[in-house]
């Protein structure tokens, strides 16, 4: 009888307490959105989309990519934990649970790309304070809200929106709304960032089961490329980025609708552009899902 | 001995550092009458766990058209212990809120090396070095703050403070020296501590009357380095010539595997280049690129080699990157505008720092117009 009580108590113990959700298992990534953007990469002084400010605009136009090569430090930069989810999206969720109460602590993820890893915190944990390091992937605390799992991301290093320049600061703070749907799972990321945003950067992105799935080892080790005089930091100076047009004049849209802001991202804005003459015939990413199937010139 | 003893408790634990108090082994007893309350505050355990664009190349031997993300990314076996180990570094990374009185934070960098910040959001940073041979300051804030310091200091060792050294002749840096050197070497028959700075902060530090003579370096060097053994490792004090002032110097632990970068480096404000006291934009950024040459990051491209800046948060590699790139990218904005015949009206009308000034021009530090003109005249010298 005794015995039977206890096995009672056991099975109501397991009982939820309130919904969770298992994120565990090795996901593979959906290209379906932003599929050009996500594979190959962002053409140059394609703004389209974002909120950004006058400061970001500026700031991407001044970027070279030769400073990926150049500088060395950034050759083995990863994403940050906001772009992470978007490219080179293999990942690995795992739960940390605690063995005593059978807590959940965390929920650890492991990404390909350059074999980043991220924790996002469970067990009530405060953020730090402000003066402490940032870093890559900054720091998560997660909270349910029903079987949604909201995360918020502070002390962030300063990186990029998009791999063109666009840049984030390191004063952005990152929420992101995680659901399982069975074998998929979704992640809203809300990007708030006073720097450069004038309003908040909301973008989905969207992975399915694959238990099969085994993640390579990125690697990579830094190293100079070529000589050059100390310091160096290639750039564009205000008005003398030759490449901003391109974009524009492959795709036939207006140049102002390539520089972004929050304005373009409503559908008022097509009103005001006049009317979209595409080009005569397709040449570019014109059927893009991944990183091998873009028809790029 | 039992001093010695207690300190090596608390350098191996310093979360321990509590559980002293409690014990009612007072610190009191050792010269610090404000330590022991300052100690019953418990570290709040919060802790850090831790392309592809294609495009021409405009810089001189550099392929055009690149199609991956750059550099060499050699398939190496990386190693899981390796993230481990940053991690737990980071968990050490507590921040002890040093009492209500105090407001002065204290925080493990990694090694020996710990951060004192505040009590106010634009306060210099005091970087302390403790162990058994006793204390080592670099920087030392203002002699009014001097007390609540040294209460921050005798949470972390009871040892005399040996060694100050003077990344600048900054009020701000030097201001504590004479008022910390008295409290720190009680009784008097310890000695003073030896004073370290580059020889022009005290040809600065002459005639300033808010500056006593006892705050005066005394062990001052005119080589581009001067070195020294402390607390088990190398310390390696440098000057780094014409950059915020003549004077400035970084100091690197070599061990602890710590840079303190004075006024050099200044996270979300723009630098104080200040060229009646001999400082320039060039020295400046040679400055920030020694920083990098020292620095090594960790697994990610982060940790590794910590930096203290003068004043701002706690940084790494990645975060000097980010700032030399500002200085730089402002200079040759700059240097084009005069290569174009601009004034210096001309210069700051034409706002080069404006993509910059949200993220640097903090109140309390120099105005983006400020740097504009220190760039200006440097490179107009
Ligand atoms: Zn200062």
């Amino acid at each position: 009888m005794r015995r039977a009580l206890l096995l009672l108590a056991l099975v109501l113990a397991a009982a939820p307490a309130r919904a969770q959700v298992d994120f565990s298992g090795e996901w593979a990534p959906l290209y379906h959105e932003d599929g050009p953007e996500r594979g190959p990469g962002p053409e140059l002084g394609d703004y389209t989309e974002i909120p950004i400010n006058d400061a970001a605009r500026m700031r991407a136009d001044s970027w070279d990519a030769d400073r990926i090569s150049v500088v060395t430090e950034y050759q083995c930069r990863p994403h940050g934990a906001d772009y992470a989810l978007r490219g080179l999206g293999n990942q690995r969720i795992w739960r940390e649970i605690d063995t005593e109460t059978q807590r959940l602590i965390a929920f650890h993820m492991h990404w390909l790309a350059w074999d980043s890893e991220r924790t996002i915190w469970m067990d009530g944990r405060p953020h730090p304070p402000e003066g402490a390091p940032h870093a890559w992937q900054g720091f998560s605390t997660g909270l349910w809200e029903g079987n949604t799992l909201t995360v918020t991301t502070t002390h962030l290093k300063a990186n990029y929106l998009r791999r063109n320049g666009l840049p984030r600061s390191e004063q952005a703070i990152l929420t992101e709304h995680w659901t399982r749907h069975r074998d998929y799972l979704t992640i809203v990321t809300v990007i708030e960032d006073p720097v450069f945003l004038t309003e908040s950067f909301v973008r989905s992105d969207n992975w399915f089961l694959d238990p099969g799935q085994r993640l390579a080892i990125f690697g990579c080790e830094y190293a100079a490329e070529v000589p050059k005089p100390e310091g160096t930091v290639p750039h564009h100076l205000p008005g003398t980025n030759p490449n901003l047009r391109e974009f524009s004049e492959w795709y036939g849209f207006p140049f102002e609708a390539t520089r972004g802001g929050a304005e373009t991202l409503y559908p008022e804005y097509r009103s005001k552009l006049g009317g979209y003459k595409p080009p005569a015939q397709c040449e570019r990413y014109c059927n893009c899902s991944g990183l091998l199937t873009c028809n790029l010139k | 001995m039992r001093t010695r003893g207690i300190v090596a408790a608390l350098l191996a634990a310093p979360i321990a550092v509590a559980a002293l108090a409690a014990r009612g082994e007072s610190l009191a007893a050792f010269g610090a009458p404000d330590a022991a309350a300052a100690l019953g505050t418990p570290f709040d355990g919060r802790c850090i766990p831790a392309g592809c664009v294609a495009s021409p190349s405009n810089t001189p031997g550099i392929l055009g058209r690149r199609a991956l993300p750059a550099g060499r990314l050699a398939r190496l076996g990386a190693t899981p212990d390796f993230h481990h180990e940053l991690l737990a570094g980071a968990q050490q990374n507590r921040l002890a809120q040093v009492g209500a009185d105090a407001g002065v934070g204290v925080r493990l960098v990694q090694g020996k090396v710990y951060v004192l910040t505040g009590p106010g959001d634009n306060d210099g940073n005091v970087t302390v070095q403790v162990g058994t041979d006793g204390v080592l300051l670099v920087d030392t804030q203002t002699a009014e703050l001097a007390p609540r310091i040294f209460a921050a200091i005798r949470t972390l060792s009871l040892e005399p403070i040996r060694w100050i050294v003077n990344t600048s002749a900054r009020l701000d840096h030097v201001g504590g020296n004479d008022a910390l050197a008295r409290l720190g070497t009680t009784p008097a028959s310890i000695g003073r501590p030896r004073i370290v700075a580059h020889e022009n902060v005290g040809r600065r530090l002459v005639g300033v009357p808010s500056v006593s003579r006892d705050a005066w370096p005394n062990d001052d060097f005119f080589t581009p380095d001067k070195d020294f053994f402390f607390n088990g490792e190398a310390v390696v004090v440098s000057h780094m010539p014409a950059a915020a002032t003549d004077g400035d110097s970084i100091v690197f632990f070599r061990r602890s595997d710590v840079i303190s970068a004075g006024d050099l480096f200044t996270p979300g404000r723009y630098p104080a280049i200040d060229l009646a006291a001999g400082g320039g934009v060039q020295g400046a950024i040679d400055a920030l690129n020694t920083i990098l040459h020292l620095t090594v990051p960790a697994k990610y491209q982060e940790g590794g080699t910590y930096v203290v800046p003068g004043h701002g948060r706690l940084c790494d590699e990645a975060d000097v990157v980010e700032y030399r790139e500002m200085v730089t990218v402002v200079r040759d904005r700059v240097q084009d505008l005069i290569r174009k015949g601009s004034t210096l009206e001309q210069v700051k009308a034409a706002r080069p720092t404006r993509d910059y000034d949200a993220e640097y021009a903090k109140p309390g530090s120099p105005l983006p117009d400020t740097f504009v003109e220190a760039v200006f005249r440097s490179l107009k010298k």
